[in-house]
């Protein structure tokens, strides 16, 4: 039986991926997950310089979600290539490096170090709900680059410019027309798409009157976005013919399956690893199991079979 | 090294209107368990609650005659995670990640004849029962004193534990309805300004809410007492990869270094490390 699946030019061995910031930089969980079983591997997002991250509390647990506003803390890219990079190498799966920045140059600066050591596929972090770009519009208004058709278009052609291994582009799915959004970033090189990023949400603590975060507001994340989810992928879908990377809210191999049916080739395990840290283990054995069942011969043949 | 089980239930019952007493029973692997670590709990498997809840460590029992470990937590009921826990009967399973955290270094308190003084505010007493425990095998009897403090006596919990851990008690609850009326905080400070108190230099260990561990960080940077706090948080993967529960830290400068990670770096920091905020 086949699993594998082909993002642009990077072959996966299976479809199940684990989403940036919900994995560390992978060794966080060798003990309990068997890292190289797993199609890929997406890093925490890196920035150029170290980012210390938000105020805290950081986290609020809502029904079957969560809420997270981490503001992307990291050690910055030298740290990464000198501390993880070479860690990661040695699990003997495709690793997936997740970078973010608030101007191009920096985008740039940072793409051009990673395929200088070697680093076969990026996802840029366009999305990040917690913290702010600036710079980029004519006006100086802050904005996510995955809200604007043109700066998603400007950001990815900067680093396709730059970056010759596989580019994967992370939407937001804070925004109206994520089609159109997923469109602008395939028209400027971008070999695959992963959506969606968390969704801006808050929540109230009624005794205090206060945000229970500090950042006011942050990312929902878990199973109760994942019907929005899945309806994205599947718009996305029909947008573009680059591969799509599904996610929000996977807690089993069914809710994984949805995502293939709409149309993804892979997924991610985002939340779930912090409730179950095996369930992409669990996942992994779950689509085998259904292609078993189903006498079907290769993964690739459920992608997009959603019957309208 | 981390550890997923099944752990099922041995006893899980009232010990206080609205806190429990839960023993599970554990694979040998958690005879490594260190006082201070704590366990990551996932109380349904369904999606709500979505999240593990974290739970330190009250006690390691081993159970005669057998290999058999049983480790006791003691929680309080205070949301929906916790309330469905408290529903849970004998031979029911959890799903438990651990150990997980650092846990108190009980070396640090073992040189230069120092006195040691357990500080425990509301839930934050029921970890330090395990403490005391490993450290009355290398501390003369009555050597180990123990400050626990409460809203009112209703809420006092692990008297008995300290005693057979061979501590001298002393009670503090706010309303006064038992020992000294006031703040833990208050009652420590009253005992250190009896001279007597520093014959032996202390070395502290607390655990409890953010403001009575300020106070007491406070208190120990004017009397230049050394120790270990450990704090709590919510937390999200509880191994150090999600990067939701960390505190402030600062150096021997005092300037703030940046965040560390409450449940990998932590749960217990050195009582100087910390910063508090204003």
């Amino acid at each position: 039986m086949n699993l594998s699946v082909k993002l642009g030019s990077l072959n996966l061995k299976n479809p199940v991926t684990v989403a940036s910031g919900t994995f560390g930089y992978a060794y966080e969980f060798a003990g309990l997950v068997r890292l190289k079983d797993l199609g890929a591997i997406v890093t925490k997002t890196i920035t150029r310089n170290p980012k210390p991250g938000n105020p805290t509390p950081r986290l609020a647990e809502t029904p079957a979600g969560m809420l997270n506003a981490i503001g992307l803390q990291n050690e910055g890219l030298d740290n990464f290539l000198e501390a993880k990079l070479p860690m990661l190498k040695k699990i003997g799966t495709k690793i997936i490096v997740s970078i973010s920045a608030n101007c191009l140059d920096d985008f740039i600066f940072c793409v051009k170090k990673l395929q200088d050591s070697g680093v076969e596929a990026i996802e840029l972090n366009l999305s990040c709900p917690n913290i702010k770009y600036t710079g980029l519009n004519d006006k100086n208004k802050s904005v996510m680059f995955a809200q604007d058709e043109k700066a998603t278009f400007k950001a990815v052609e900067a680093v396709r410019n730059n970056f010759k291994g596989t580019l994967i582009t992370k939407l937001s799915p804070n925004v109206t027309d994520i089609g159109a959004i997923g469109k602008s970033a395939e028209q400027a090189g971008s070999d695959a798409l992963s959506l969606v990023n968390t969704f801006t949400a808050m929540a109230i603590d009624i005794n205090t009157g206060r945000p229970k975060l500090a950042n006011i507001t942050g990312g929902l994340s878990g199973p109760a976005i994942r019907p929005i989810a899945v309806r994205m992928v599947y718009e996305v879908c029909r947008h573009v013919k680059i591969p799509v990377i599904g996610m929000g809210g996977i807690m089993n191999s069914d809710d994984a399956l949805e995502f293939m049916i709409a149309g993804a080739v892979a997924v991610s395990v985002g939340t779930a690893n912090f409730v179950n840290p095996k369930a992409s283990m669990d996942i992994i054995k779950g689509l085998k199991d259904y292609c078993v069942r189903k006498k079907i011969n290769d993964i690739n043949k459920i992608i997009g079979t959603v019957k309208l | 090294m981390i550890q997923q089980v099944i752990a099922k239930i041995v006893k899980n019952k009232k010990i206080s209107p609205s806190v429990n007493y839960l023993e599970l029973e554990i694979p040998e692997i958690f005879k490594t368990l260190l006082p201070g670590q704590f366990l990551h709990i996932r109380i349904l498997a369904a999606v709500d609650p979505l999240l593990r809840r974290p739970f330190s460590v009250n006690n390691v029992i081993k159970k005669q005659g057998s290999g058999c470990y049983r480790v006791a937590i003691v929680y309080k009921i205070v949301g929906k995670g916790t309330q469905i826990l408290s529903e849970k009967c004998r031979g029911d399973e959890l799903d438990v990640l651990g150990p997980l955290g650092n846990g108190f270094d009980i070396n640090s308190c073992l040189v230069k004849k120092r006195s040691v003084l357990l500080i425990g505010g509301g839930m934050g007493i029921a970890p330090l029962v395990y403490l005391a425990e490993k450290l009355k095998k290398q501390i003369k009897q009555g050597k180990i004193k123990a400050f626990i403090g409460t809203n009112t006596k209703k809420e006092i919990i692990c008297v008995n534990e300290f005693k057979k851990a061979g501590c001298k008690v002393m009670i503090s609850t706010d309303d006064g309805s038992a020992g000294f009326k006031g703040y833990v905080t208050e009652l420590f400070e009253k005992y250190l300004s009896d001279p007597q108190s520093l014959n032996h230099i202390p070395y502290l260990y607390a655990c409890g809410p953010f403001p009575m561990l300020k106070k007491l960080s406070e208190l120990a940077r004017k009397l230049k007492i050394e120790g270990q706090v450990s704090v709590d948080e919510m937390m999200g993967c509880g191994i150090g990869a999600c990067l939701g529960c960390v505190i402030k830290t600062k150096n021997s400068q005092n300037s703030v270094i940046g965040y560390k990670r409450i449940c990998k770096d932590g749960p217990v920091f050195d009582i100087n490390e910390l910063d508090w905020g204003e």
